[in-house]
C-alpha cells in the first residue's frame, strides 16, 4: 500500500513538472512585426525579434540569443537607444537598442499576450494587452502607473494626442482614455469590433478609423464626435483591419475586399475608387509624395500613382501578406508569411527585384 | 477554402457562433455544442459498443476456437474460416472501426471550430470573419467574448491563488482523461504483466499529453476536453460499458496460472479460468473485444 502511495505522488510530482516545466508556450497565428529607423529594420517574428542592417540585409543582432523562450509579433518601438516590444509570453521589455542583453526592464504585471505596437508619450508607455488591459507604464522604469480594464482583448496600436490617449476596442468602440491615469475620458460606439488602429491627422484635427460594421469615419479630436461617415459609390464596404494613409490632400483606405477609396479628409467626399483589388489585411502605404503601394494577401505587391493610375506589379512567390510593408528613405520592405524569406526589402523606385532578402540568398 | 473547410470546419463553426448568439456566451456554447455532436453521434457510439460486444462474444463461441486451433498454423486457410463464420454470424470485422472512423472527421472538426472561433490575434480574427456564413451578422458576433467564469477562454487557463497560477482546467482534463481511461477498461487490466504495463503506461500517459495540451492551449480547448471525456463516459455509462472497479487505485492485479496450451496469442481466449471470480460467480461477463485480447495471452505467476 505504501509503495503504490509512493508511486502515486511520484507520478503526480511528475506530472506537475511537466505540466509547469515542458510547456514550450502559446501558440497563436499571427503576423510579423516591422519597425524601422534611418539605418535599421526590426522584425518580430515567432520566437525572435531580429536587427537587421538596411544597407545591406545583414543581421546585426538577434533577441534572445540563448535559449530564453520568447513568441513575439509585436512591432518594437523605438525611443532614442532603447526599443520596446511585448511578447507572447505576457512580457514587455525595453532593451538596449544596440546591445539587447543590456535589459533596462521587464514588465511582467500583464496576463495576456501583447499584439500590438506600443505608443508613448510624456514618459509613459502605453500597452495594449489581450488581457483586456490596456498597461501605463513608467517609461524609465517599467512600474506600472494605471491599468484600464475592458471586456475584450486590446489588439491595436493606440494613438497618443496630446494628453490623451485614443485606442480602438474590439468592443465596438473608440475609447478616449487619460494618458496620466487611465481613466476613460469617452467613449465613441461604432458598428463593428474596431480592429485597426486610429489614424491622426494634426492638418484637419480628425481621427479616422474603419470597424468590422462595414463603416469608416472621421472623429472630431476634441468633440469626439462622428464628423463625416463614408458614404460613397461602395454600397457596402467590407471590414476594415488597418489605418488609412495620407498622401497629396487625399486620405486614402482599403478594406478586405480590396475596395482601395480616396476621400477628402476634411469632408469624407469621394475622390475616386479601386473596386476589389483582391484579398487585403494589409493596410497600404505611401512610397513617396506621388505614388503608394497595395500588398494583397495572395502576394502580390501593386503601385498606384496618387490619381489610381497602375506604376508597377510584382509578385513574391508563395507569399501570403498580412503585415502592412514600411517604407524608409531609399527602401520597400515586405515581410510575407509562407514565403522563401522572412525580409524583402525593394528599392523605392520600384523594380520588382528585390535589394536583398532576410535571411540573405544563398 | 479547401474541401475540409467548407464541408465540415465552416459549417461547424457556424453552429458553434450560431448557438454563442443564442446564449450568449462562449463557454456555455462549446459546452452545449460539445453535448450536441456527442449526442449527434451517439448511434455511431452505439454500433460501435455494439460490434464490438459481437466480436467478443464470437471469441468465446466453441465452433470458432475449434477452428482457429485447427487451422493454427495456416494462416491463409484460417483467414478464410473466419471470413465464413462472420458472415454465417453476420459479423463484420470492420464494423467496430467503421463508426469509430465516420466520428473522427466530426471530433477533428469540433476541434478546429472551437480553434477557430477563439481567435485572438488580428489575422485568426480574419480568418473568422471569412469563416462565417452571410446570414450570420459578422459585426454581432465579432469579437466573441470569452470570458467565462474565471477563465479567458482564448489563453491558457490559470487561477489565481495568493499570485500562484494554477491551471485547473489542465488538471481536470488530465483527470476525467485518467477516469475515462480506466472506466471504458475491460475489468481484467492483469494478465500478460507486459501487456498490462503497457496498458497501465498508456492510461497514465495519455491523460498526461491530454493534460499537457490543456496546459498550453486555450482553456476552451480545455473544456472541450472536459465536456468531452464526461459526457463519453456518461454514454459509455449508460450502455453499460463502464467499468467503476477499475477507478481504485489501489486494486491489486490478479494473477492466475499460466495457461497450459495457448492457441494463438492475438485471438484465442484459452478459457474461462481467468475471468475475474466475482463477476463469474455473479452475472454473466459480456467481454470487450479488447478484454478478451488480454485474456487470451499466457498468465506467468508472480513471485
Amino acid at each position: 500500500m505504501k509503495k503504490q502511495i509512493f508511486k502515486l505522488v511520484l507520478l503526480a510530482v511528475i506530472s506537475l513538472l511537466l505540466l509547469s516545466g515542458c510547456a514550450v508556450g502559446p501558440i497563436a497565428q499571427s503576423t510579423p512585426g516591422l519597425s524601422a529607423n534611418d539605418t535599421h529594420v526590426f522584425v518580430s517574428a515567432q520566437s525572435k525579434v531580429y536587427k537587421i542592417d538596411l544597407e545591406t540585409g545583414m543581421e546585426v543582432w538577434q533577441y534572445p540569443v540563448d535559449k530564453t523562450r520568447m513568441v513575439a509579433y509585436a512591432p518594437v518601438l523605438l525611443d532614442g537607444e532603447d526599443l520596446i516590444f511585448g511578447d507572447m509570453f505576457n512580457k514587455l521589455y525595453r532593451l538596449n537598442i544596440d546591445n539587447p542583453q543590456q535589459k533596462v526592464w521587464e514588465f511582467l504585471d500583464a496576463k495576456g499576450w501583447y499584439q500590438a505596437k506600443v505608443a508613448q508619450a510624456d514618459g509613459i508607455i502605453v500597452a495594449p494587452n489581450t488581457d483586456r488591459n490596456v498597461y501605463g507604464i513608467n517609461a524609465n522604469d517599467g512600474t506600472l502607473k494605471w491599468t484600464h480594464e475592458d471586456n475584450f482583448a486590446f489588439i491595436s496600436e493606440p494613438v497618443i494626442i496630446g494628453e490623451t490617449v485614443v485606442i480602438s476596442s474590439q468592443d465596438h468602440e473608440i475609447l478616449w482614455l487619460d494618458l496620466q491615469t487611465g481613466e476613460e475620458i469617452d467613449a465613441l460606439s461604432m458598428q463593428g469590433a474596431v480592429i485597426a488602429s486610429p489614424f491622426y491627422l494634426e492638418e484637419t484635427r480628425l481621427i479616422y478609423v474603419g470597424s468590422l460594421g462595414n463603416e469608416f469615419i472621421a472623429i472630431d479630436a476634441n468633440t469626439h464626435q462622428v464628423k463625416w461617415r463614408y458614404d460613397g459609390s461602395i454600397e457596402k464596404l467590407s471590414g476594415i483591419w488597418a489605418r488609412p494613409i495620407y498622401l497629396q490632400g487625399q486620405l486614402i483606405f482599403n478594406d478586405d475586399l480590396g475596395n482601395i477609396v480616396s476621400v477628402d479628409p476634411k469632408t469624407g467626399a469621394e475622390n475616386w475608387v479601386l473596386i476589389e483589388q483582391g484579398k487585403m489585411f494589409a493596410g497600404l502605404v505611401a512610397v513617396n509624395e506621388d505614388s503608394f503601394l497595395v500588398a494583397a494577401e495572395n502576394g502580390s505587391v501593386r503601385a498606384f500613382d496618387i490619381n489610381r493610375k497602375p506604376l508597377l506589379q510584382f509578385e513574391i512567390e508563395k507569399a501570403t501578406i498580412y503585415t502592412t510593408p514600411i517604407v524608409t528613405d531609399n527602401l520597400i520592405i515586405i515581410a510575407p508569411m509562407g514565403a522563401k524569406y522572412l525580409l524583402y526589402a525593394y528599392p523605392i523606385e520600384i523594380t520588382g527585384l528585390p535589394q536583398w532578402t532576410f535571411p540573405p540568398e544563398k | 477554402m479547401n474541401i475540409w473547410e467548407l464541408i465540415i470546419v465552416q459549417p461547424m463553426t457556424n453552429i458553434l457562433l450560431f448557438i454563442t448568439m443564442l446564449v450568449k456566451n462562449f463557454g456555455v456554447a462549446i459546452i452545449l455544442f460539445t453535448l450536441l455532436i456527442k449526442l449527434l453521434t451517439i448511434p455511431l457510439t452505439a454500433k460501435q459498443v455494439k460490434s464490438r460486444r459481437e466480436m467478443a462474444e464470437l471469441q468465446n463461441d466453441p465452433q470458432y476456437k475449434k477452428i482457429m486451433e485447427k487451422y493454427k498454423d495456416d494462416r491463409e486457410k484460417l483467414a478464410l474460416e473466419q471470413q465464413r463464420i462472420y458472415k454465417e454470424k453476420g459479423i463484420s470485422p470492420f464494423s467496430s472501426c467503421l463508426p469509430l472512423l465516420l466520428q473522427m472527421p466530426i471530433i477533428f472538426g469540433l476541434y478546429q471550430a472551437i480553434m477557430r472561433a477563439m481567435a485572438s490575434t488580428p489575422v485568426e480574427l480574419l480568418k473568422l470573419e471569412r469563416l462565417i456564413y452571410p446570414f450570420l451578422d459578422v459585426s454581432k458576433i465579432i469579437p466573441i467574448q470569452n470570458r467565462f467564469l474565471w477563465m479567458d477562454l482564448g489563453q491558457p487557463e490559470r487561477l489565481y491563488v495568493f499570485g500562484v497560477g494554477i491551471p485547473v482546467l489542465a488538471i481536470l482534463v488530465f483527470v476525467t482523461s485518467w477516469l475515462q481511461s480506466k472506466a471504458m477498461a475491460a475489468p481484467d487490466a492483469g494478465g500478460d504483466p507486459s501487456m498490462a504495463a503497457t496498458t497501465n503506461s498508456m492510461n497514465v500517459m495519455m491523460p498526461l499529453f491530454m493534460g499537457y495540451l490543456a496546459y498550453q492551449y486555450s482553456a476552451g480547448l480545455a473544456l472541450y476536453f472536459v465536456i468531452s471525456n464526461l459526457s463519453t463516459m456518461l454514454i459509455y455509462a449508460l450502455m453499460g460499458e463502464m467499468n467503476l472497479k477499475n477507478l481504485n487505485p489501489f486494486k491489486k492485479e490478479k494473477t492466475t496460472e499460466p495457461a497450459k496450451k495457448v492457441v494463438d496469442s492475438t485471438l484465442i481466449n484459452n478459457g474461462e479460468d481467468d475471468i475475474p471470480e466475482k463477476q463469474s460467480e455473479k452475472t454473466p461477463v459480456k467481454p470487450s473485444a479488447r478484454s478478451s485480447a488480454k485474456r487470451m495471452r499466457p498468465k506467468k505467476k508472480k513471485d
